[in-house]
């Protein structure tokens, strides 16, 4: 399947600062090509905040990296990618190397990898302040100071002149995100911000970003593998599966009202605090297709636990529930919600008991 | 200082592994200085229990699950395994408890050898034990692989790389399970996990624990997951315990403040619940070399007081399942609190500092 349907856009409550359309990613390997990301369409608001949800594998960072332009050579990018109306796809990296810091930043997984260990944390925040935007010295210190103050960094002073090792796993997230920060982009993008930190620092950072997206009016995305983390702190969820978006919802209707059977399966499989100890977990019976491989029908077929015969023949394609037009899901026996009026999917066989 | 002994957490008849005021302190290199990783810590495992440990990253929790396995030997205190003292026995008396405590990782892929078939890498243990002759241990290797799901024909002769995140996983859990241990420690065992796979390896882990008559030590950052599978769950804090209770206890009216925060800080999957971010765990965790004196916690409790500074609240039991180290407990409600003193110890282990 090439394109979408072309009223499948998820439409963003306003004018979107970055638009996807038909995107496809592809890898050459010596087997031959495999494919991350098929056929995906979005757009995103300019002071939207999307969360992308997915497991491993299932394409989530890829389109972000794709959307930036940060693949590696191997890799093949088809579609179009706009910001603000302008084309990324043909860019080159010289190029795009002026709208990274400016129009898209993005804060990395991991906080210990992502500073150079070596140079004081003051130096590192000045040099995007001095390769883009050209300040002197002293403003860029200044402009630092005042950086490091907005991601509740505490002591700014000392902190400049330290050295990575010196802080925390916390404090060096809020120094990247100052420097995501720096040159005051459009779109943050934040790939498992808080997957290294632990769960009281997660929350911290996570109200950092949502606070800092609306208060700056910029548009964010971002990736994580963890729904508790969309629930508090995005507008509109995407699920990812298999290079596919599965399913797009304003955030609080994806929660009252899914429709799309993997994701149902996802949100079971995390524990839940209500729930009694013990609980035994709802699992997802084998593992997500090899991306190498040619599928028809539903990629998650094999795996579903209300597959029908025309799953398997027939890839569903992403279409908007009559109810909501900003609910969209691939699925042809989509799960009934009570308000709803969709198919009501019969289970064939039951979900397979370990 | 012993904790308690009088009203040590758990009863004493179904006793496996007990643990008396264990201390581990690592030297700093190139000074004089210490870090005190655990710091007193009594407590017991009951067989056939399930205990869970949380604590952030730093906390001593994965210390003190090495430390019951002499991995390293502990600075003092006791472990005593069947009445045994592990602390006191050497390495070759030792050898023959390592077969009934073992331990799985966080890191599935790092922690198998990337040269060894899954067949060796399983029936390894047998073989440093000496047990059976090699067609009994081959049975018994294929007879563990089944167990946690993987068909010995086709997986025996793969080697790790050849294994997703989960299969590893099942492969470490099997090499634990191939000695018939009483105990086994499972540190972070799901972190490293995809939300599916890591619900496939709890409800594995809970199988095992039933078809094994397993007791399982379950080291987690991760609340929800310690909820899910704990029978209790002890909360440790800078190399001391604050609180020790079954999860219904512990979760519904958490009695010390780091417990609470802990919790609130969990991002709930379900929208407009946004994790709270408590601002005084904004401070970091003050550094284990010189740890604040009485109640460690109190540099980051909004309830401190002087009393805090001054005199180390002692583990006391508050409810019927639930033990707290803490001068001003929030549960029971502070009016109707009968204040239960720690003075009352009938110290077994004869090493109360008074």
């Amino acid at each position: 399947m090439t394109t979408e349907l072309a009223e499948g856009n998820p439409e963003s409550p306003d004018e979107p600062v970055i638009r996807v359309s038909d995107l496809r990613t592809t890898f050459r390997e010596r087997s031959g090509e495999t494919t991350v990301l098929d056929g995906v369409t979005l757009n995103l608001g300019s002071r939207e905040a999307l969360g992308i949800v997915g497991e491993s594998g299932s394409g989530k960072s890829m389109l972000v990296r794709s959307i930036m332009g940060l693949l590696p050579r191997t890799a093949k990018r088809t579609g179009e990618v706009t910001y603000r109306g302008r084309d990324l796809v043909g860019l080159d990296s010289r190029a795009l190397r002026e709208l990274w810091g400016t129009a898209m930043a993005m804060v990395p997984q991991d906080p210990m990898l992502s500073l150079n260990p070596v140079r004081r944390i003051g130096s590192q925040l000045m040099e995007p302040l001095f390769l883009h935007l050209k300040l002197g010295k002293v403003a860029a210190h200044q402009r630092v100071l005042e950086l490091m103050g907005m991601v509740g960094l505490p002591d700014p002073e000392r902190r400049f002149t330290e050295y990575p090792h010196q802080l925390s796993g916390g404090m060096r997230q809020r120094v990247l995100i100052a420097a995501a920060l720096a040159c005051g982009p459009q779109v943050l993008f934040a790939d498992e911000p808080t997957t290294a930190l632990d769960v009281t620092v997660q929350a911290q950072i996570l109200m950092l970003l949502r606070n800092l997206q609306q208060e700056k009016q910029m548009a964010m995305i971002l990736v994580t593998h963890d729904l508790g983390v969309v629930a508090g702190c995005t507008d509109r969820v995407i699920v990812m599966y298999a290079g596919r978006i599965v399913e797009a919802a304003p955030t609080p209707r994806l929660f009252s009202a899914m429709r799309m059977p993997y994701t149902q399966a996802l949100f079971s499989s995390i524990p839940r605090m209500d729930q009694p100890p013990h609980t035994r977990l709802e699992i997802i019976p084998g593992g997500p297709p090899d991306p190498a491989a040619r599928i028809t029908g539903c990629r998650f077929a094999s795996r579903c636990p209300y597959v029908q015969d025309k799953c398997r023949e027939a890839e569903p394609p992403l279409v908007a529930w009559e109810e909501d037009q900003n609910h969209l899901y691939r699925c042809w026996f989509p799960i009934e919600q009570s308000a709803s009026v969709g198919p009501v999917p019969v289970p064939v066989r039951e979900p397979s008991v370990p | 200082m012993t904790e308690l002994s009088d009203e040590r957490p758990g009863p004493q008849d179904e006793t496996l592994l007990r643990i008396d005021d264990l201390v581990v302190n690592y030297p700093v290199p190139h000074s004089d200085q210490k870090v005190h990783a655990v710091s007193g810590v009594s407590l017991e495992v009951k067989r056939g229990e399930t205990l869970g440990l949380v604590g952030e990253s730093g906390c001593g929790k994965s210390t003190l699950g090495r430390a019951l396995l002499q991995l390293p030997r502990p600075t003092s205190g006791a472990v005593s395994y069947e009445g045994v003292d592990l602390t006191r026995l050497r390495e070759r008396e030792l050898r023959k408890y390592r077969s009934s405590l073992q331990m799985i990782f966080q890191d599935p892929i790092a922690s198998l050898n990337p040269r060894w078939s899954v067949a060796r890498i399983v029936s390894d243990p047998l073989a440093v034990h000496d047990r059976g002759t090699r067609q009994q241990r081959r049975e018994k290797t294929a007879e563990v692989l089944s167990a946690v799901g993987l068909d010995p024909s086709t997986m025996q002769e793969r080697r790790p790389h050849q294994l997703s995140g989960g299969q590893s996983q099942r492969v470490a859990i099997a090499r634990a399970l191939v000695l018939e241990p009483a105990l086994i420690v499972c540190d972070e065992p799901v972190s490293a996990l995809d939300v599916s796979v890591q619900a496939q390896i709890l409800n594995l882990l809970e199988d095992m624990k039933d078809r094994y008559d397993l007791s399982l030590l379950f080291i987690s950052h991760d609340l929800a997951v310690v909820h899910n599978i704990s029978d209790r769950v002890a909360v440790m804090y800078l190399g001391k315990l604050c609180e020790v209770g079954t999860p219904d206890a512990i979760f519904k009216h958490p009695a010390h403040p780091y417990t609470q925060a802990l919790i609130r800080s969990i991002p709930v999957p379900s929208p407009g619940a946004a994790p709270e971010a408590d601002e005084h765990l904004a401070a970091d965790l003050p550094s284990p070399i010189h740890p604040p004196s009485g109640c460690r916690f109190r540099t980051r409790c909004p309830l401190a007081t002087e009393r805090c500074a001054a005199e180390e609240p002692q583990l006391v039991r508050v409810d019927a399942d639930q033990f707290v180290a803490c001068h001003y407990p929030l549960w029971p409600a502070p009016k109707t609190r009968e204040y239960v003193p720690a003075s009352s110890t009938r110290s077994s282990n004869a090493s109360t500092a008074e």
